[in-house]
Protein backbone atom coordinates (compact mmCIF):
# COMPACT_ATOMS: atom_id res chain seq x y z
CA UNK A 1 0.00 0.00 0.00
CA UNK A 2 2.87 1.99 0.89
CA UNK A 3 4.43 1.51 -2.68
CA UNK A 4 1.39 2.58 -3.96
CA UNK A 5 1.18 5.88 -2.53
CA UNK A 6 4.91 6.54 -3.01
CA UNK A 7 4.91 5.29 -6.56
CA UNK A 8 1.64 7.42 -6.90
CA UNK A 9 3.48 10.43 -5.65
CA UNK A 10 6.70 9.69 -7.94
CA UNK A 11 4.53 10.26 -10.74
CA UNK A 12 2.63 13.89 -9.52
CA UNK A 13 5.95 15.14 -9.01
CA UNK A 14 7.50 14.26 -12.43
CA UNK A 15 4.58 15.42 -14.33
CA UNK A 16 4.06 18.65 -12.71
CA UNK A 17 7.85 19.25 -12.61
CA UNK A 18 9.08 17.91 -15.25
CA UNK A 19 6.42 16.83 -17.96
CA UNK A 20 3.29 14.18 -18.19
CA UNK A 21 5.26 11.09 -18.95
CA UNK A 22 3.76 8.00 -21.26
CA UNK A 23 3.61 4.92 -20.56
CA UNK A 24 3.12 5.68 -16.89
CA UNK A 25 0.79 3.94 -14.53
CA UNK A 26 -0.92 7.69 -13.20
CA UNK A 27 -4.61 7.89 -13.23
CA UNK A 28 -6.22 11.33 -15.51
CA UNK A 29 -5.39 14.50 -13.54
CA UNK A 30 -8.37 16.65 -13.80
CA UNK A 31 -6.04 19.37 -11.31
CA UNK A 32 -6.40 22.79 -13.46
CA UNK A 33 -8.76 24.95 -12.53
CA UNK A 34 -9.18 28.96 -13.51
CA UNK A 35 -11.13 30.47 -10.35
CA UNK A 36 -10.21 34.05 -8.72
CA UNK A 37 -12.34 34.14 -5.18
CA UNK A 38 -15.92 33.82 -6.64
CA UNK A 39 -15.44 34.18 -10.43
CA UNK A 40 -15.31 30.88 -12.49
CA UNK A 41 -13.37 31.54 -16.29
CA UNK A 42 -13.96 29.20 -19.07
CA UNK A 43 -11.66 29.35 -21.83
CA UNK A 44 -12.83 29.24 -25.65
CA UNK A 45 -12.16 30.15 -28.83
CA UNK A 46 -13.52 31.53 -31.80
CA UNK A 47 -12.65 30.52 -35.28
CA UNK A 48 -12.24 33.96 -37.21
CA UNK A 49 -11.72 32.38 -40.41
CA UNK A 50 -14.21 30.26 -42.40
CA UNK A 51 -13.04 26.71 -41.92
CA UNK A 52 -14.13 23.95 -43.90
CA UNK A 53 -15.89 21.06 -42.61
CA UNK A 54 -13.29 18.65 -40.70
CA UNK A 55 -13.84 15.08 -40.19
CA UNK A 56 -14.17 14.64 -36.30
CA UNK A 57 -10.46 13.61 -35.73
CA UNK A 58 -9.12 16.44 -37.29
CA UNK A 59 -11.16 18.38 -35.03
CA UNK A 60 -9.88 17.26 -32.42
CA UNK A 61 -6.31 17.62 -33.38
CA UNK A 62 -6.39 20.96 -34.52
CA UNK A 63 -8.51 21.38 -30.80
CA UNK A 64 -5.68 20.48 -29.17
CA UNK A 65 -3.12 21.72 -31.20
CA UNK A 66 -4.26 25.28 -30.56
CA UNK A 67 -3.94 24.40 -26.90
CA UNK A 68 0.11 23.93 -27.21
CA UNK A 69 1.00 27.68 -28.03
CA UNK A 70 -1.55 29.14 -25.51
CA UNK A 71 -0.01 27.06 -22.75
CA UNK A 72 3.04 27.44 -23.71
CA UNK A 73 3.28 31.68 -23.46
CA UNK A 74 0.52 31.06 -20.47
CA UNK A 75 1.86 33.56 -18.03
CA UNK A 76 2.21 36.11 -20.82
CA UNK A 77 -1.74 35.07 -22.40
CA UNK A 78 -3.03 35.46 -18.61
CA UNK A 79 -1.13 37.31 -16.35
CA UNK A 80 -3.49 37.87 -13.59
CA UNK A 81 -3.76 33.99 -13.15
CA UNK A 82 -0.89 33.52 -10.81
CA UNK A 83 0.03 30.22 -8.87
CA UNK A 84 -0.79 26.30 -9.39
CA UNK A 85 -3.67 27.43 -11.05
CA UNK A 86 -2.33 28.36 -13.87
CA UNK A 87 0.27 26.11 -14.59
CA UNK A 88 -2.19 23.54 -14.83
CA UNK A 89 -4.07 25.51 -17.74
CA UNK A 90 -5.51 22.69 -19.71
CA UNK A 91 -6.93 22.73 -23.34
CA UNK A 92 -9.16 19.92 -23.67
CA UNK A 93 -7.10 18.32 -21.49
CA UNK A 94 -3.88 18.37 -23.66
CA UNK A 95 -1.30 18.77 -21.36
CA UNK A 96 -0.84 19.31 -17.78
CA UNK A 97 3.09 20.89 -17.30
CA UNK A 98 4.31 24.16 -16.38
CA UNK A 99 6.80 23.40 -18.72
CA UNK A 100 5.05 22.50 -22.42
CA UNK A 101 6.35 20.74 -25.32
CA UNK A 102 6.95 23.69 -28.31
CA UNK A 103 4.21 23.94 -30.70
CA UNK A 104 3.59 25.59 -33.91
CA UNK A 105 1.25 28.45 -33.91
CA UNK A 106 1.04 28.98 -37.38
CA UNK A 107 -0.64 25.89 -38.40
CA UNK A 108 -4.01 26.17 -37.45
CA UNK A 109 -4.37 30.26 -37.40
CA UNK A 110 -7.23 32.14 -37.60
CA UNK A 111 -8.65 31.45 -33.72
CA UNK A 112 -9.81 34.06 -30.82
CA UNK A 113 -9.25 33.30 -27.76
CA UNK A 114 -11.68 34.29 -24.87
CA UNK A 115 -13.66 33.10 -21.72
CA UNK A 116 -16.74 32.81 -20.24
CA UNK A 117 -16.43 34.88 -16.98
CA UNK A 118 -19.29 33.57 -14.25
CA UNK A 119 -20.03 34.12 -10.75
CA UNK A 120 -19.86 31.01 -8.67
CA UNK A 121 -21.22 32.26 -5.04
CA UNK A 122 -21.35 28.99 -2.34
CA UNK A 123 -25.01 29.32 -1.15
CA UNK A 124 -26.41 29.43 -4.85
CA UNK A 125 -26.02 27.81 -7.86
CA UNK A 126 -23.47 29.70 -10.94
CA UNK A 127 -24.36 32.78 -12.96
CA UNK A 128 -23.06 33.14 -16.37
CA UNK A 129 -22.22 37.06 -16.14
CA UNK A 130 -20.53 36.93 -19.93
CA UNK A 131 -17.51 37.50 -22.19
CA UNK A 132 -14.09 38.79 -20.44
CA UNK A 133 -11.26 39.01 -22.83
CA UNK A 134 -8.15 37.68 -20.15
CA UNK A 135 -6.41 35.71 -23.07
CA UNK A 136 -3.95 38.32 -24.68
CA UNK A 137 -3.87 36.11 -27.79
CA UNK B 1 -29.35 -18.70 -2.23
CA UNK B 2 -26.64 -17.01 -3.70
CA UNK B 3 -23.63 -18.69 -4.85
CA UNK B 4 -20.97 -17.02 -6.25
CA UNK B 5 -19.21 -19.51 -9.18
CA UNK B 6 -15.81 -20.86 -8.23
CA UNK B 7 -13.72 -20.94 -10.57
CA UNK B 8 -10.38 -23.11 -11.61
CA UNK B 9 -7.74 -20.65 -12.02
CA UNK B 10 -7.68 -21.63 -15.68
CA UNK B 11 -11.18 -20.99 -16.13
CA UNK B 12 -11.04 -17.70 -14.59
CA UNK B 13 -8.07 -16.67 -16.48
CA UNK B 14 -10.25 -17.74 -20.24
CA UNK B 15 -12.67 -15.97 -19.14
CA UNK B 16 -11.10 -12.85 -18.58
CA UNK B 17 -9.13 -12.89 -21.57
CA UNK B 18 -12.65 -12.98 -23.59
CA UNK B 19 -14.33 -10.89 -21.17
CA UNK B 20 -11.51 -8.24 -22.40
CA UNK B 21 -11.50 -8.94 -26.08
CA UNK B 22 -15.41 -9.20 -26.31
CA UNK B 23 -15.44 -5.43 -24.71
CA UNK B 24 -12.84 -4.60 -27.07
CA UNK B 25 -14.81 -5.55 -30.31
CA UNK B 26 -18.65 -4.54 -28.36
CA UNK B 27 -17.64 -1.33 -26.53
CA UNK B 28 -13.92 -0.24 -26.91
CA UNK B 29 -12.43 -0.45 -30.23
CA UNK B 30 -8.81 -0.48 -30.31
CA UNK B 31 -6.62 3.09 -31.43
CA UNK B 32 -4.93 2.76 -34.80
CA UNK B 33 -2.81 5.09 -34.99
CA UNK B 34 -2.96 4.85 -39.18
CA UNK B 35 -4.76 8.23 -39.19
CA UNK B 36 -1.65 9.96 -37.76
CA UNK B 37 0.99 8.45 -40.29
CA UNK B 38 -0.04 11.52 -42.83
CA UNK B 39 0.58 14.36 -39.93
CA UNK B 40 4.04 16.39 -40.03
CA UNK B 41 5.94 16.21 -38.21
CA UNK B 42 4.79 19.68 -36.61
CA UNK B 43 2.41 18.21 -35.54
CA UNK B 44 4.78 15.46 -33.29
CA UNK B 45 4.66 16.45 -29.65
CA UNK B 46 6.01 13.29 -27.79
CA UNK B 47 5.22 12.79 -24.34
CA UNK B 48 8.14 12.43 -21.68
CA UNK B 49 9.22 9.00 -22.32
CA UNK B 50 10.65 6.44 -25.13
CA UNK B 51 8.23 8.62 -28.16
CA UNK B 52 11.34 11.77 -27.44
CA UNK B 53 13.48 9.10 -29.58
CA UNK B 54 11.21 9.66 -32.52
CA UNK B 55 11.54 12.70 -34.53
CA UNK B 56 8.50 12.43 -36.35
CA UNK B 57 5.17 10.31 -36.69
CA UNK B 58 6.48 6.65 -38.54
CA UNK B 59 5.68 5.80 -42.47
CA UNK B 60 2.65 4.06 -42.95
CA UNK B 61 3.45 1.03 -43.88
CA UNK B 62 5.09 1.01 -40.49
CA UNK B 63 2.14 1.37 -38.65
CA UNK B 64 0.04 -1.22 -40.48
CA UNK B 65 3.02 -3.77 -39.73
CA UNK B 66 2.23 -3.30 -35.84
CA UNK B 67 -1.03 -3.20 -35.97
CA UNK B 68 -1.30 -6.58 -38.13
CA UNK B 69 1.21 -7.74 -35.89
CA UNK B 70 -1.27 -6.55 -32.79
CA UNK B 71 -4.28 -8.38 -34.19
CA UNK B 72 -2.51 -11.30 -34.60
CA UNK B 73 -0.82 -11.35 -31.09
CA UNK B 74 -4.56 -10.54 -29.68
CA UNK B 75 -6.13 -13.90 -31.87
CA UNK B 76 -3.31 -16.12 -30.04
CA UNK B 77 -3.66 -13.93 -26.80
CA UNK B 78 -6.99 -15.35 -26.29
CA UNK B 79 -6.20 -18.87 -27.87
CA UNK B 80 -3.76 -19.21 -24.46
CA UNK B 81 -1.07 -19.49 -26.99
CA UNK B 82 2.37 -18.11 -26.00
CA UNK B 83 1.72 -17.17 -22.39
CA UNK B 84 3.38 -14.63 -21.01
CA UNK B 85 5.87 -13.95 -24.07
CA UNK B 86 2.51 -12.61 -26.40
CA UNK B 87 0.74 -11.10 -23.81
CA UNK B 88 3.99 -9.29 -23.14
CA UNK B 89 4.36 -8.37 -26.86
CA UNK B 90 0.97 -7.78 -27.18
CA UNK B 91 0.90 -5.08 -24.12
CA UNK B 92 4.08 -3.59 -25.60
CA UNK B 93 2.48 -3.03 -29.50
CA UNK B 94 -0.76 -1.95 -27.87
CA UNK B 95 1.14 0.88 -25.77
CA UNK B 96 3.41 1.84 -28.98
CA UNK B 97 0.33 2.44 -30.62
CA UNK B 98 -1.37 4.60 -28.12
CA UNK B 99 2.16 6.43 -27.37
CA UNK B 100 1.86 7.23 -31.06
CA UNK B 101 -1.77 8.85 -31.43
CA UNK B 102 -0.83 10.63 -28.12
CA UNK B 103 1.99 12.45 -29.63
CA UNK B 104 -0.16 14.54 -31.10
CA UNK B 105 -0.87 15.92 -28.24
CA UNK B 106 -3.51 15.26 -25.66
CA UNK B 107 -2.93 11.68 -23.29
CA UNK B 108 -5.00 9.30 -22.09
CA UNK B 109 -4.49 7.40 -19.14
CA UNK B 110 -4.61 4.07 -20.65
CA UNK B 111 -1.36 2.08 -19.57
CA UNK B 112 -3.18 0.48 -17.01
CA UNK B 113 -5.72 -1.24 -19.78
CA UNK B 114 -2.74 -2.04 -21.98
CA UNK B 115 -0.95 -3.62 -19.67
CA UNK B 116 -3.71 -6.30 -18.63
CA UNK B 117 -2.80 -8.72 -21.67
CA UNK B 118 0.73 -8.93 -20.02
CA UNK B 119 -0.59 -9.32 -16.28
CA UNK B 120 -2.79 -12.05 -17.21
CA UNK B 121 -0.27 -14.48 -18.37
CA UNK B 122 1.22 -14.01 -15.09
CA UNK B 123 1.84 -17.19 -13.23
CA UNK B 124 0.31 -18.11 -9.71
CA UNK B 125 -1.79 -14.89 -7.79
CA UNK B 126 0.06 -12.10 -10.01
CA UNK B 127 -2.49 -11.23 -12.36
CA UNK B 128 -4.84 -10.00 -9.42
CA UNK B 129 -1.79 -8.89 -7.26
CA UNK B 130 -0.29 -6.97 -10.22
CA UNK B 131 -3.87 -5.38 -11.29
CA UNK B 132 -4.66 -4.39 -7.82
CA UNK B 133 -1.58 -2.97 -7.21
CA UNK B 134 -1.77 -1.01 -10.38
CA UNK B 135 -5.41 0.42 -9.85
CA UNK B 136 -4.45 1.86 -6.59
CA UNK B 137 -1.40 3.77 -8.48
CA UNK B 138 -4.20 4.93 -10.76
CA UNK B 139 -6.26 6.23 -8.29
CA UNK B 140 -4.17 7.36 -5.46
CA UNK B 141 -2.14 9.44 -8.48
CA UNK B 142 -5.66 11.07 -9.74
CA UNK B 143 -6.08 11.90 -6.19
CA UNK B 144 -2.77 13.56 -5.33
CA UNK B 145 -3.03 15.43 -8.44
CA UNK B 146 -5.88 17.06 -6.95
CA UNK B 147 -4.76 18.34 -3.67
CA UNK B 148 -5.36 21.63 -4.35
CA UNK B 149 -8.89 21.04 -4.53
CA UNK B 150 -9.21 20.28 -0.80
CA UNK B 151 -9.08 24.31 -0.58
CA UNK B 152 -11.85 25.57 0.06
CA UNK B 153 -11.54 28.85 -1.67
CA UNK B 154 -12.07 27.39 -4.76
CA UNK B 155 -14.92 24.58 -6.40
CA UNK B 156 -12.51 22.78 -9.03
CA UNK B 157 -15.76 20.22 -10.12
CA UNK B 158 -17.64 23.21 -10.46
CA UNK B 159 -15.08 24.67 -13.00
CA UNK B 160 -14.38 21.15 -14.84
CA UNK B 161 -18.79 21.22 -14.69
CA UNK B 162 -19.18 24.85 -16.58
CA UNK B 163 -16.13 24.36 -18.89
CA UNK B 164 -18.00 21.37 -20.29
CA UNK B 165 -21.10 22.92 -20.19
CA UNK B 166 -20.35 26.32 -21.79
CA UNK B 167 -16.73 25.06 -23.43
CA UNK B 168 -17.62 22.02 -24.80
CA UNK B 169 -21.35 22.23 -24.99
CA UNK B 170 -21.64 18.55 -23.20
CA UNK B 171 -25.44 17.29 -22.36
CA UNK B 172 -25.49 14.85 -19.83
CA UNK B 173 -28.48 13.95 -17.79
CA UNK B 174 -27.55 15.81 -14.47
CA UNK B 175 -25.12 18.57 -15.77
CA UNK B 176 -27.83 21.45 -16.71
CA UNK B 177 -30.14 20.49 -13.99
CA UNK B 178 -27.15 20.67 -11.53
CA UNK B 179 -25.48 23.82 -12.66
CA UNK B 180 -29.22 25.06 -12.14
CA UNK B 181 -30.03 24.04 -8.81
CA UNK B 182 -26.86 23.36 -7.23
CA UNK B 183 -25.31 25.70 -4.74
CA UNK B 184 -21.50 25.99 -4.69
CA UNK B 185 -20.86 24.35 -1.16
CA UNK B 186 -22.34 21.05 -3.05
CA UNK B 187 -19.39 21.91 -5.30
CA UNK B 188 -16.76 21.55 -2.74
CA UNK B 189 -18.25 18.75 -1.21
CA UNK B 190 -18.10 16.94 -4.38
CA UNK B 191 -14.30 18.13 -4.21
CA UNK B 192 -13.57 17.02 -0.98
CA UNK B 193 -15.37 13.33 -1.49
CA UNK B 194 -13.59 13.20 -4.70
CA UNK B 195 -10.19 13.52 -3.33
CA UNK B 196 -10.73 11.56 -0.34
CA UNK B 197 -12.30 8.47 -2.35
CA UNK B 198 -9.31 8.12 -4.58
CA UNK B 199 -6.63 8.44 -2.21
CA UNK B 200 -8.44 5.95 0.01
CA UNK B 201 -8.56 3.23 -3.06
CA UNK B 202 -5.01 1.93 -2.12
CA UNK B 203 -6.23 1.28 1.43
CA UNK B 204 -8.54 -1.61 -0.65
CA UNK B 205 -5.44 -3.85 0.31
CA UNK B 206 -6.77 -3.69 3.43
CA UNK B 207 -9.68 -6.25 4.63
CA UNK B 208 -11.11 -4.03 6.86
CA UNK B 209 -11.67 -1.39 3.96
CA UNK B 210 -11.84 -4.17 0.94
CA UNK B 211 -15.93 -4.53 0.62
CA UNK B 212 -16.50 -0.65 1.05
CA UNK B 213 -14.21 0.34 -1.38
CA UNK B 214 -15.61 -2.29 -3.73
CA UNK B 215 -18.95 -0.98 -3.40
CA UNK B 216 -18.20 2.37 -4.18
CA UNK B 217 -16.09 2.81 -6.79
CA UNK B 218 -18.59 1.75 -9.71
CA UNK B 219 -20.97 4.69 -7.81
CA UNK B 220 -18.03 7.36 -8.00
CA UNK B 221 -17.94 6.19 -11.60
CA UNK B 222 -21.52 6.49 -12.26
CA UNK B 223 -22.01 9.87 -10.45
CA UNK B 224 -18.64 11.39 -12.63
CA UNK B 225 -20.82 10.00 -15.74
CA UNK B 226 -24.46 11.41 -14.94
CA UNK B 227 -22.69 14.97 -13.42
CA UNK B 228 -19.70 15.74 -15.81
CA UNK B 229 -20.37 13.11 -18.95
CA UNK B 230 -16.24 11.18 -18.03
CA UNK B 231 -17.10 8.18 -19.09
CA UNK B 232 -14.47 5.84 -17.69
CA UNK B 233 -16.51 2.47 -18.47
CA UNK B 234 -13.21 1.53 -20.45
CA UNK B 235 -11.82 0.22 -17.01
CA UNK B 236 -14.22 -2.69 -17.10
CA UNK B 237 -11.51 -3.70 -18.72
CA UNK B 238 -9.86 -4.33 -15.47
CA UNK B 239 -12.50 -4.42 -13.06
CA UNK B 240 -14.15 -7.39 -14.58
CA UNK B 241 -11.21 -9.69 -15.08
CA UNK B 242 -9.98 -8.63 -11.50
CA UNK B 243 -13.71 -10.14 -10.43
CA UNK B 244 -13.30 -12.91 -12.37
CA UNK B 245 -9.93 -13.63 -10.70
CA UNK B 246 -11.36 -13.46 -7.05
CA UNK B 247 -13.69 -16.11 -7.67
CA UNK B 248 -10.89 -18.26 -7.96
CA UNK B 249 -10.66 -21.12 -4.62
CA UNK B 250 -7.51 -22.50 -4.27
CA UNK B 251 -8.57 -25.45 -3.23
CA UNK B 252 -10.49 -26.43 -6.03
CA UNK B 253 -8.83 -28.40 -8.63
CA UNK B 254 -11.03 -28.92 -11.60
CA UNK B 255 -12.18 -27.10 -14.42
CA UNK B 256 -15.59 -26.42 -14.83
CA UNK B 257 -15.82 -24.76 -17.95
CA UNK B 258 -15.83 -27.48 -20.62
CA UNK B 259 -14.31 -28.23 -23.92
CA UNK B 260 -16.61 -27.04 -26.25
CA UNK B 261 -18.13 -24.05 -24.11
CA UNK B 262 -14.22 -23.27 -23.97
CA UNK B 263 -14.05 -23.35 -27.65
CA UNK B 264 -17.16 -21.68 -28.64
CA UNK B 265 -15.95 -18.89 -25.98
CA UNK B 266 -12.78 -18.57 -28.10
CA UNK B 267 -14.18 -18.74 -31.68
CA UNK B 268 -16.63 -16.10 -31.11
CA UNK B 269 -13.92 -14.03 -29.51
CA UNK B 270 -11.81 -14.59 -32.99
CA UNK B 271 -14.94 -14.00 -35.17
CA UNK B 272 -15.48 -10.72 -33.50
CA UNK B 273 -11.82 -9.51 -33.61
CA UNK B 274 -11.97 -10.84 -37.53
CA UNK B 275 -15.21 -8.66 -37.86
CA UNK B 276 -13.31 -5.57 -36.45
CA UNK B 277 -10.35 -5.87 -38.56
CA UNK B 278 -12.59 -6.24 -41.51
CA UNK B 279 -13.99 -3.11 -40.56
CA UNK B 280 -10.83 -1.14 -40.55
CA UNK B 281 -8.67 -2.81 -43.32
CA UNK B 282 -11.01 -3.76 -45.84
CA UNK B 283 -13.90 -0.86 -45.73
CA UNK B 284 -11.16 1.81 -44.46
CA UNK B 285 -13.30 2.60 -41.75
CA UNK B 286 -11.77 3.47 -38.25
CA UNK B 287 -12.09 0.98 -35.54
CA UNK B 288 -15.99 1.16 -34.13
CA UNK B 289 -17.51 -0.43 -31.39
CA UNK B 290 -20.26 -2.71 -32.35
CA UNK B 291 -22.69 -1.51 -29.83
CA UNK B 292 -23.86 1.75 -30.32
CA UNK B 293 -23.58 3.30 -26.92
CA UNK B 294 -23.22 6.56 -26.55
CA UNK B 295 -21.98 6.53 -22.94
CA UNK B 296 -21.67 2.87 -22.03
CA UNK B 297 -20.74 3.98 -18.00
CA UNK B 298 -24.52 4.98 -17.36
CA UNK B 299 -25.26 1.01 -18.57
CA UNK B 300 -21.99 -0.50 -17.32
CA UNK B 301 -21.59 0.90 -13.65
CA UNK B 302 -24.92 -0.01 -12.73
CA UNK B 303 -24.70 -3.35 -13.30
CA UNK B 304 -21.17 -3.30 -12.38
CA UNK B 305 -22.56 -2.07 -9.26
CA UNK B 306 -25.00 -5.24 -9.32
CA UNK B 307 -22.44 -7.60 -9.76
CA UNK B 308 -20.57 -6.25 -6.83
CA UNK B 309 -23.27 -6.42 -4.28
CA UNK B 310 -24.36 -10.10 -5.27
CA UNK B 311 -20.58 -11.11 -4.55
CA UNK B 312 -20.16 -9.64 -1.25
CA UNK B 313 -23.24 -10.78 -0.41
CA UNK B 314 -23.29 -14.46 -1.26
CA UNK B 315 -19.10 -14.33 -0.03
CA UNK B 316 -20.78 -12.89 3.80
CA UNK B 317 -23.75 -15.65 2.95
CA UNK B 318 -20.71 -18.47 2.64
CA UNK B 319 -18.32 -17.40 5.28
CA UNK B 320 -21.40 -17.56 7.60
CA UNK B 321 -22.29 -21.32 7.05
CA UNK B 322 -18.97 -23.21 6.67
CA UNK B 323 -16.07 -23.14 8.96
CA UNK B 324 -13.31 -20.74 7.96
CA UNK B 325 -10.60 -22.36 5.41
CA UNK B 326 -7.18 -21.22 5.74
CA UNK B 327 -6.89 -21.60 1.77
CA UNK B 328 -9.91 -19.16 1.06
CA UNK B 329 -9.73 -16.72 -1.94
CA UNK B 330 -9.14 -12.79 -1.68
CA UNK B 331 -12.78 -12.58 -1.84
CA UNK B 332 -13.49 -9.59 0.60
Amino acid sequence: MLGAYALAAAHCIVTFSVGEPYPSLQGPMFAGHLQQERTIYVPFYRETKNIPSLPAHDRLLRHETLGVPAQKDFAKLAPRFKGAAYQQFLIGHSVRTSNPRPGNPGDFPGVEWSAYKIHAPLDSPPELIGEEDVIHD
Amino acid sequence: MIRIPSLHRDDALLLSRCVYLGLIVLLFPLKSAYSVASLSAEHFHPPLGPFTLLEAFPAPWVIIVIEFATYALLALWVVGVGQWRVGALLSGLLIVISGLTYSTGKIDHDFIILLCPFLLTLRGRWPETSLTFCLTVYFASSGLAKISWLSFDSQASLSWALTYFYGYGKSVPLLAWSLEHLPGWSWELFDQLTVWFELCVPLVILRAFRRWILLSIPLFHLTTVVLLGIDFSRLLLIYLPLILLFCVLPAHTSRVIPSRVRAILVTSCLLGLALCVAQGWLFGKSPQSLLPLERPGLLLFPILEGIVIVGLLARSKALSTKAPDPCESSLP
